[in-house]
């Protein structure tokens, strides 16, 4: 630290007489010195990349209990750091840490075989009991992103290199949204450790994932990672990533400070792609901008205006303008449809302004000479500038609803939308094609975030029954008639309306590398981008 | 005033300013709850025993007045507790940012301060007339484009346009330079524009005051006899003009050194500098309570020590103020 601070003083004081002594030669020698050149072999799978450089804002100290929430980096930094029994690939599940395993006939206890021969990268050996202290050790210091560990009775060590799970209850997306998400960590350094959030030495960041965190620039919030030569599962093709924290990515790919970028807008994509970068589009979508409306407030409360406002947004146009591409109009029973939980029979609003006059008539709310709804004055919520909010507005007024845009800053928009202080609300967010079990969460106030009005439960009792059904029916055809049933409720109710499916988009230069995919539902719990670890490394199984 | 007098009066304003820290940030709509679960756009669905573990770590579950009782324990003991969003303790957090602002800040100071007074002695030694009337006019300008407008404008120009400069940061990531001063060219780019703009800021306000007051120096009579003594123009100037001009613009320099800190979270968001300006503007819109408290804390003790600076310089400058006379002009 002192050390630091002298270098910078030092610094300091050779700029002063830089800037002052000769400004006038300041711009002659150019070019800007690149971190390291960031060439690289050739494409594919096994050649080797040696840097890649990609721009996502700062996650936090990447340890499994530091890492920010705010957004999926944090929880994507730490899984190149740390492993999980299971991961996902293009396909879906696929065996991690665990080799295999099977699932007794009540579907309650789950013995996974683990890989042998493992090593944290501390060289100390990886078995079934860091796998046990893990689950305890979360029991007592949650991990802070998704996976409920209170799913889980007993974590038992058969041998050095199988260990049991025994569940409550059955949980169908155990594989993939309980043990593919919460990390195993090391037992040799965390049963010291009694204030895991505090614990910021080297040893916190000690996994067996693929990468080894080389620095962390906290100031700055970038990341360097270096290969794990020793991981055991394959060589880890990129030898170096660095994430970049920098202010606008499309100027930032152009100018070539960072190699690939996540961008949402599909004009810069067109741009980009003219200037000879290479594109992925997320599939599935996994997003969702939507209009949540408050179920308490006395006008809203009534399902049959929640169909008018449907249909008195044109969504179709609103998906066109705002997204280009190939528009996805939200589906009115929440889930994306081109994930394969979503049901192609489920109820649609369709713009039709007169049906939407129709029926605000017959809820008496009558138009004015002016053609004005005076009874109806609504209010929408939205935590940034927001071009949906402003298209609502005009597209309402067309069937005479007056609608006032609140904007306000992102912790006031969440601390209304706890406090159920709004009519409606637009946000924006992933997380919807991932296993469905997300329905159940969100309205039966099980998510503690702004995605759904938290502690506040959809008071529909065949819905919440269906919600707990599928949780635990383990037939994978008969789950997905339950959630298509949950979506047609859905649908049918509208507790939200979803806008349009917005795809994001992946800039990047194949001819560096060209392992991207997008992963089966999202990383994770959904999360549809591409820093999928499974991505970098060449698998020798 | 006495001097006892005069610590009380500085006792007084920082309790109250510490008193206000803790409130002022919990007035705002809104809490920190939020942003930790994971704020608006993520996908994050913390069971509801995950976010009690959370809000007890932090001691958000406490009453107010109990937190209250922890943030005065913690002042006296220096240690002002765990930032929600870094969830670092604040002393580290700030202290690993601050370099980066007492490079800019001070750079900016000292060239407005310089720039900024040769200029404004250099208008009021040709007053009236046509290089007074230009550098007057530009300076007025100057001083009525907002800081933060400079800053893209600059950043359109050398980052966007003509790619000379990096568009952001405060240096090239994961850099490691073999020589030492190509770690100094390093940082001075990233410094570069940052720097400009804040020096443009400042520049306006200094040129005016130190013209204005050499412009009424000139007319004092004091002036005029060491003309008609024969000294040459620019000795009365650097040696009559300036020294008596002096007293109003250190007290002018200072205050404007606290203004600086407040252009650099302008500044710093522009071009994603990693300071503390940046940090204060993260943490309001994290509603990160205890970095808050640490943030204005330091920002307070700062302005505090700047006026007593000025306090105590003032009467070594000027003899007419020195202890024997008290009441009027201190």
């Amino acid at each position: 630290m002192m050390r630091q601070m002298r270098n910078i003083l030092i610094g300091l004081f050779c700029l002063a007489a830089i800037v002052t002594g000769c400004q006038a030669n300041e711009t002659s020698s150019g070019q800007p010195n690149q971190a390291a050149s960031s060439a690289s072999s050739a494409s594919g799978k096994g050649a080797e990349t040696s840097l890649l450089r990609i721009g996502w804002q700062d996650g936090g100290f990447p340890s499994p209990f530091a890492f920010s929430a705010s957004g999926p980096g944090g929880f994507l930094r730490n899984s190149f750091l740390f492993d999980t029994l299971t991961w996902k690939d293009e396909q879906g599940v696929i065996p991690w840490l665990a080799k295999s395993w099977e699932v007794s006939d009540d579907g309650l206890v789950y013995t996974f075989e683990l890989e042998q021969g493992v090593k944290w990268h501390d060289g100390q050996d990886f078995t079934a009991d860091d796998v046990v202290f893990s689950f305890a050790y979360y029991k007592q210091h949650p991990f802070m992103w998704t996976g409920d560990v209170s799913l889980i009775k007993d974590v038992q060590k058969i041998d050095e290199h199988t260990v049991r799970f025994v569940l409550h209850q059955k949980y169908a997306p155990f594989l993939s949204d309980l043990v593919g998400i919460v990390p195993v960590i090391p037992q040799h350094i965390w049963e010291n450790v009694d204030k895991p959030l505090e614990f910021r030495e080297p040893a916190a960041l000690v996994g067996t994932g693929p990468y080894l965190l080389k620095e962390y620039d906290e100031a700055s919030g970038q990341y360097l990672f270096e290969a794990n030569e020793n991981f055991f599962k394959g060589d880890v093709v990129v030898k170096q990533i660095a994430y970049l924290n920098v202010q606008n990515r499309v100027l930032a790919l152009q100018q070539n400070e960072i190699d690939a970028g996540m961008v949402m807008n599909y004009r810069e994509v067109e741009m980009m792609q003219k200037e000879g970068f290479d594109v992925i589009k997320s599939a599935p979508t996994g997003s969702a901008v939507r209009v949540t409306f408050n179920l308490e407030h006395p006008q809203l409360k009534d399902k049959r205006l929640r169909q008018a406002l449907a249909y008195a947004l044109d969504r179709e146009e609103m998906a066109r303008k705002l997204t280009g591409g190939e528009p996805m109009v939200g589906n009115a029973g929440i889930i994306p449809p081109d994930s394969p939980w979503y049901n192609d029979k489920v109820k649609q609003y369709a713009y039709d302004p007169e049906e939407a006059k129709r029926i605000l008539d017959e809820l008496g709310y009558p138009a004015n000479a002016e053609g004005v709804r005076e009874a109806l004055r609504l209010n929408v919520m939205v935590s940034s500038t927001s071009q949906e909010a402003q298209m609502m507005q005009e597209m309402l007024k067309k069937v005479g609803i007056e609608l006032n845009i609140q904007q306000v800053d992102a912790a006031t928009f969440a601390a209304a939308m706890g406090e159920n202080k709004y009519d409606m609300a637009i946000t924006g967010h992933i997380g919807l094609s991932g296993d469905p079990d997300f329905l159940r969460l969100w309205f039966l106030g099980k998510a503690s975030n702004t995605l759904a009005a938290r502690g506040k439960t959809f008071d529909h009792p065949q819905f919440q029954k269906l919600a707990e059904e599928q949780m635990s029916e383990l037939d994978p055809a008969k789950r997905k008639a339950i959630v298509d049933e949950m979506q047609n409720i859905l649908a049918d109710e509208l507790p939200t309306l979803v806008l349009y499916h917005r795809p994001f988009y992946f800039l990047h230069k194949k001819n560096q590398f060209a392992g991207w995919f997008n992963t089966y539902g999202g990383i994770a719990d959904g999360i549809p981008l591409w820093d999928n670890k499974g991505a970098f490394v060449d698998d020798r199984s | 005033m006495t001097a006892a007098k005069q610590v009380i009066t500085y006792l007084n304003v920082f309790l109250f300013v510490v008193l206000l820290n803790f409130w002022l940030p919990r007035l705002l709509p809104g809490g920190p709850v939020d942003f930790l679960t994971g704020g608006e756009d993520s996908a994050v669905f913390m069971s509801e025993a995950q976010k009690q573990a959370m809000l007890a770590y932090y001691q958000l579950n406490q009453p107010v007045w109990e937190q209250f009782k922890q943030y005065l324990l913690g002042l006296a003991t220096f240690d002002l507790g765990l930032s929600f969003t870094y969830k670092a303790p604040v002393f580290e957090v700030i202290f690993a940012r601050l370099p980066w602002t007492v490079l800019l800040v001070g750079i900016a100071t000292v060239l407005s301060i310089v720039l900024g007074l040769a200029a404004g002695l250099l208008s009021s030694w040709r007053h009236p007339g046509t290089t007074d009337r230009l550098l007057l006019l530009c300076m007025l300008i100057l001083s009525a484009i907002p800081e933060f407008l400079i800053g893209m404008l600059l950043l359109l120009g050398f980052a966007v346009g003509w790619e000379v400069l990096p568009l952001s940061g405060a240096r090239t990531p994961f850099f490691q330079p073999e020589l030492w001063w190509e770690r100094v060219w390093d940082l001075t780019k990233h410094a570069l524009l940052p720097v400009a703009t804040l020096t443009a800021g400042g520049l306006a306000g200094m040129y005016l005051l130190m013209r204005n007051e050499a412009i009424r120096v000139k007319g004092e009579p004091f002036v005029e006899f060491a003309s008609a003594k024969g000294i040459t123009g620019r000795a009365v100037l650097l040696r009559h003009v300036v020294r008596n001009a002096a007293l109003p613009l250190v007290t002018m320099i200072v205050n404007r050194i606290g203004g600086l800190v407040a252009g650099a979270v302008l500044v710093e968001t522009v071009f994603s500098y990693p300071g503390i300006g940046k940090l204060l503007q993260e943490a309001i819109l994290a509603r990160d309570y205890p970095l808050l408290h640490g943030l204005f804390l330091l920002i307070t003790i700062v302005v505090l020590s700047l006026n007593l600076l000025a306090d105590l310089l003032y009467p070594l400058l000027d003899p007419r103020i020195r202890p024997a006379k008290r009441g009027g002009q201190g």
